[in-house]
């Protein structure tokens, strides 16, 4: 008896296939992640992880490759702008570095002394990236290495990259500020804002509603405290915009480069756990005893 | 019952999913949707029609979990895809570049399935940057790599290919 012969039963399979893909959809929206769903996904985040980190091995060498096939042409002008970069770097440096000394004097002079914060930082490796339509990625820190829900992610350069929003033992799913629908909360010059992404953009959007100042091209953003530690640099301003009343709105360029990402940094912030979100998928093994990685110490209120 | 192409196809899905996780995300112009089109690809084997949806509807729901869209969304597309070709195989047995054509307009159909079901459910991070690029490059590279896995694929699982390939 061949397939064709047999009584076809694949309508009332799709429609059945339908209705439990509906009911999920509800399901998962109405628990928004939480529960059995996060269960599930933690388990075959946790199942696919070792397949993934073995393709990853094999593949990075070869995009690296490619890609920088694709890129030959434009190295040379590279080089010569990174040469140009470089010396107005070393400049600034010499500058901040007279400055540093000042305010060193300065603060021992008037005995200041300020409150220090150790932030664990995880180090950790993109594996995966859902498809082409989604900007998240998988790294390979979980629980089990002190990553939990709603960590923020740095890039190797210390841009702000994104939010830990699923964390299984193994793996953990990074949704980056391009892609998130929560607005952060971002300072540009002394001024507060908010920056929201637009997914079908691969700028954001800055609004100043208490605006005293106008914001010029190429003025950073950087984060306030918040879901981020303060002074993380998150992008730069892309054109002038002047306050309309008290309100400013500006177009964002963000620092992290996304499609480059191989190598992420999860920080431990907010420094008290009790304070970070957490799911049932957290681990109860301290993180400071698990996370990898060098421990950065940052300034507060600084 | 014959095994050899359920364990086939499963095996063909697995490696779908981690290449589509892993290879497939790093090129930022050529970006095919492999497991809509093994699915698809399916349709052209010996197996079963119940099965072949199936299979599309585990391998859509492993994409969701792997990812941070709401759950079932891909499981839809896939299933949608994976129903759409098994009523619409029988018309393309031309040759390689009918078959090839025909992945390809399923793939977009499915894209637009995708986007619409997406938006739908309040699902912003699915519509991102490039959006139209995708639309049209997503089909285009299914089209080109159905050529070999379609090829490979109705060879290695069927014993009775619907003489397509």
């Amino acid at each position: 008896m061949t397939p064709k012969d047999r009584a076809d039963r694949s309508l009332p399979t799709f429609v059945t296939l339908l209705v439990l893909a509906i009911l999920l959809m509800t399901v998962d929206v109405r628990l928004s992640g939480e529960g059995v769903v996060g269960v599930m996904r933690g388990g075959t985040q946790t199942l696919l992880a070792p397949m993934q980190k073995a393709a990853t091995f094999v593949v990075d060498p070869v995009a690296e490759f490619l890609d920088s096939l694709t890129e030959i042409t434009s190295l040379r002008e590279q080089v010569g702008a990174l040469q140009a970069e470089l010396a107005e770097a070393q400049r600034l440096l010499a500058e901040n570095e007279e400055k540093l000394a000042r305010l060193e004097t300065l603060e021992r002079l008037y005995g200041l002394d300020l409150v220090e914060t150790e932030v664990g930082r995880t180090v950790a490796n993109v594996i995966a990236r859902p498809d082409q339509f989604d900007l998240a990625f998988l790294i390979d820190k979980g629980t089990t290495n002190g990553v939990i829900e709603g960590q923020p992610v740095i890039d190797e350069f210390g841009f702000a990259v994104g939010i830990v929003t699923e964390a299984s033992p193994h793996t953990a799913l990074v949704v980056p500020i391009l892609a998130s629908r929560n607005q952060l909360t971002v300072l540009t010059g002394s001024q507060t804002g908010l920056l929201s992404s637009n997914p079908a953009l691969t700028e954001m959007k800055l609004d100043v509603f208490d605006a005293r100042d106008s914001v010029q091209a190429g003025d950073q953003v950087v984060t306030a405290a918040g879901a981020f530690p303060a002074g993380l640099a998150v992008g730069e301003v892309i054109e002038a915009a002047e306050p309309v009343s008290t309100a400013l709105t500006a177009r964002v360029r963000p620092f992290v480069e996304l499609d480059r990402l191989r190598v992420v940094i999860v920080l431990a912030w907010p420094p008290d756990p009790t304070a970070a979100t957490t799911t049932t998928t957290t681990t109860s093994v301290p993180p400071e005893e698990e996370t990898s990685g060098t421990t950065e110490t940052t300034e507060e209120g600084g | 019952m014959r095994l050899r192409p359920l364990i086939v196809g499963v095996a063909a899905l697995l490696v779908a999913v981690v290449l589509q996780t892993t290879l497939v995300s790093r090129f930022r112009f050529v970006s095919p949707d492999l497991v809509v089109l093994v699915v698809i690809v399916f349709a052209l084997s010996g197996l079963r029609r119940e099965i072949i949806l199936l299979l599309a509807f585990t391998g859509g729901l492993v994409m969701d979990l792997l990812g941070p869209t709401v759950l079932g969304l891909r499981a839809t597309v896939a299933t949608v895809a994976a129903y759409l070709a098994i009523r619409t195989a029988s018309r393309v047995d031309l040759g390689p570049v009918a078959v090839a054509l025909w992945v390809g307009a399923i793939t977009l159909a499915s894209m637009a399935l995708f986007v619409l079901i997406g938006t739908l459910f309040g699902q912003g991070a699915v519509i991102a940057s490039g959006l139209g690029r995708r639309m049209a490059l997503v089909p285009l590279a299914n089209l080109v790599l159905s050529f070999p896995i379609a090829s490979v694929l109705t060879r290695m699982m069927s014993t009775d290919p619907r003489g397509v390939m």
